[in-house]
């Protein structure tokens, strides 16, 4: 019974947390913008009546906004792309980061930058090449060395794809592109407005829909193929998919906002220690914290300092030493 | 239900026969158990029933109907498998571990309802294993967790169970446990096949086994007539001792290697 209503209780704080705190980043900033004037204009829109100044109105819905809107989107979709690839490796430290999937869009993406393609292409190009980098994580580290194998092979991965980027930015001309491909690399949010996330959101949201859809089957993903096969499931189709919708939520995240490192390795964690390892929790409950909490963050980035800070530097330095902690801890890794 | 396999043989991709002409039958009502050597074939024996792994030549028929011929859904609706305990375990909890079982049922993008999670209750009531429901299966007991593996094999209503090695690595308690399952299933109707280092465990709760030795030939038939100090000696290079005990229940020793 007092756990039955611990769950509802949970479901409504769940979906409730990246709203309150995009409504409370919303006030937060250099541009002073109060609750009352956040109040104001959310009033005047929906009963057609007074707006606050034209400024503080451009500050809200033109700047802030679209940057929130970016931040939740990132937070889930690389949230949930670490659930996916955490059950499809059976493996809990596999993470976009790990698997080199991050830093293969980003070869994708910076040689998308480079060769100046839209951000349509940018995305297609950070889309094949995490896909590339994934498959081939895969493939390397396929049958050996149980559950560092595949990492192993996913740092390798990493490294190599890091080292393409690295050639990118040497044949980048340094007046113009080596800064935009090194700061959009460094991962920022700010460059956020309406037009890039009508074409980054999409993606992001059908990954997300079918990983969430999915989320049932996702618990079968880390038994053995004959197992899987025994339940009744065609395992080969759902690896399949679900490599494709985690690696376009993350390709997608990338593309828009660069390497924002941590998120689909501290989440999904966070989440399995509160709700367990069953996906039916734990890819919701990832979805919704992994929404807020780089919302949080990124508000953390852009109103600390007059400079902004690039928001992978602050995930690292949560991030690493949670990542000890869990290391650490008494039960260890689990799925 | 009657699953039959003529002739098969099996052999992996540029390598020797495993399995050699094997013929054997398992019915409705019926505990089968497969015996041999490290080595003999015996999983890969139990993943070609499954149709994990093809005949190489042979064929397996499910009611008289050749296996192959039945779509994969349909044949795996029929036939449940309950693999080795071994590995990586989820932290999942038995409940929904047992539920994993029903996933073929449901569609792509469903998950299990009430009605599912209340058979999953009454399942694992009837194999009492109702307290082990909220608890992890990282969290179990070698037995707890072979316990829910065969509960999440029964979670899709099997005609057939097919169990790898279900008694391996667990205490005389812990075993005596599975294999009482195994004979209740049986005697519910359900027809049985299982794997086992035991011969001891075949003599006493299978009707039919199937002996393999190294060279993948196997000895089917009545139990009786199979396990025999004879065929011990044979297939496995062991002198044994096969004795009745009280109330007609047959047991094997071991006693010496055979001097090859």
């Amino acid at each position: 019974m007092r756990a039955q209503r611990r769950t509802v209780l949970w479901r409504i704080l769940l979906p409730l947390f990246p709203l309150v705190c995009a409504l409370a980043a919303l006030c937060i900033g250099r541009m002073g913008v109060t609750p009352a004037d956040l109040w104001k204009s959310l009033a005047g829109h929906l009963t057609g009546g007074e707006l606050p100044a034209g400024l503080v109105e451009l500050t809200l819905w033109r700047v802030r906004l679209p940057r929130i809107l970016l931040a939740m989107l990132t937070g889930a979709g690389l949230s949930a792309s670490g659930c996916a690839f955490q059950s499809l490796f059976a493996n809990p430290l596999a993470t976009p980061d790990t698997l080199g999937v991050a830093s293969g869009a980003s070869f994708g993406a910076a040689l998308g930058i480079l060769i100046g393609l839209p951000l349509v292409g940018v995305e297609g190009m950070a889309m094949l090449c995490g896909t590339a980098a994934v498959l081939l994580t895969a493939l390397a580290g396929r049958g050996r060395g149980g559950l560092s194998g595949v990492v192993l092979a996913g740092i390798m991965m990493g490294s190599l794809f890091n080292a393409l980027v690295s050639l990118v930015k040497f044949t980048a001309d340094t007046e113009t592109e080596l800064p935009a491909i090194t700061y959009w690399l460094m991962g920022s949010l700010s460059a956020a407005n309406w037009p890039e996330l009508a074409l980054g959101a999409p993606p992001i949201l059908v990954g997300l829909a079918v990983l969430l859809l999915l989320r049932w089957r996702l618990n079968l993903l880390p038994l053995t193929d004959d197992e899987a096969k025994a339940a009744g499931v065609n395992i080969r189709a759902l690896r399949i998919v679900t490599i494709l919708a985690a690696t376009l939520c993350t390709a997608s995240c990338v593309s828009m906002c660069g390497q924002v490192g941590w998120v689909g390795l501290l989440i999904p964690h966070i989440c399995r220690m509160r709700f367990g390892s069953n996906h039916l929790r734990l890819l919701p409950a990832s979805v919704f914290l992994g929404a807020g909490f780089l919302v949080i963050v990124d508000t953390v980035a852009r109103s600390v300092s007059p400079s902004e800070i690039p928001i992978s530097i602050l995930t690292a330095m949560v991030g690493a030493p949670f990542f000890i902690f869990l290391m650490r801890r008494s039960e260890g890794w689990q799925l | 239900m009657t699953l039959t396999a003529e002739n098969v043989s099996f052999a992996y991709k540029h390598g020797d026969p495993v399995l050699r002409d094997l013929n054997f039958t398992v019915e409705s009502g019926e505990v089968t158990a497969i015996l041999g050597p490290n080595g003999s074939g015996k999983t890969t024996l139990v993943k070609c029933l499954m149709g994990f792994l093809r005949w190489t030549s042979g064929r397996s028929l499910l009611d008289g109907q050749d296996v192959r011929g039945i779509p994969e859904r349909e044949f795996l609706s029929r036939v449940s498998y309950v693999p080795q305990a071994k590995g990586q375990m989820l932290s999942l909890t038995a409940e929904d571990m047992i539920l994993l079982g029903v996933t073929g049922r449901i569609g792509i993008f469903s998950t299990p309802s009430e009605e599912d999670r209340e058979d999953v209750r009454k399942l694992a009531g009837s194999l009492g294993i109702a307290e082990l429901l909220g608890k992890r299966c990282t969290e179990m007991s070698g037995g707890e967790v072979q316990m829910v593996l065969i509960a999440r094999a029964l979670a899709s209503k099997p005609q057939l169970l097919v169990l790898d090695e279900p008694e391996s690595n667990l205490d005389f308690r812990n075993q005596l446990i599975v294999l009482e399952t195994l004979t209740r299933l049986a005697e519910e109707g359900m027809a049985v096949i299982f794997n086992t280092h035991y011969p001891a465990h075949a003599l006493t709760r299978a009707k039919n086994a199937l002996l393999l030795d190294k060279s993948g030939r196997g000895i089917a038939g009545p139990v009786g007539k199979v396990v025999t100090e004879e065929n011990i000696r044979k297939t496995f290079g062991v002198e044994a001792a096969i004795r009745e005990f009280e109330g007609g229940v047959r047991g094997i020793l071991p006693l010496r290697l055979t001097g090859e």
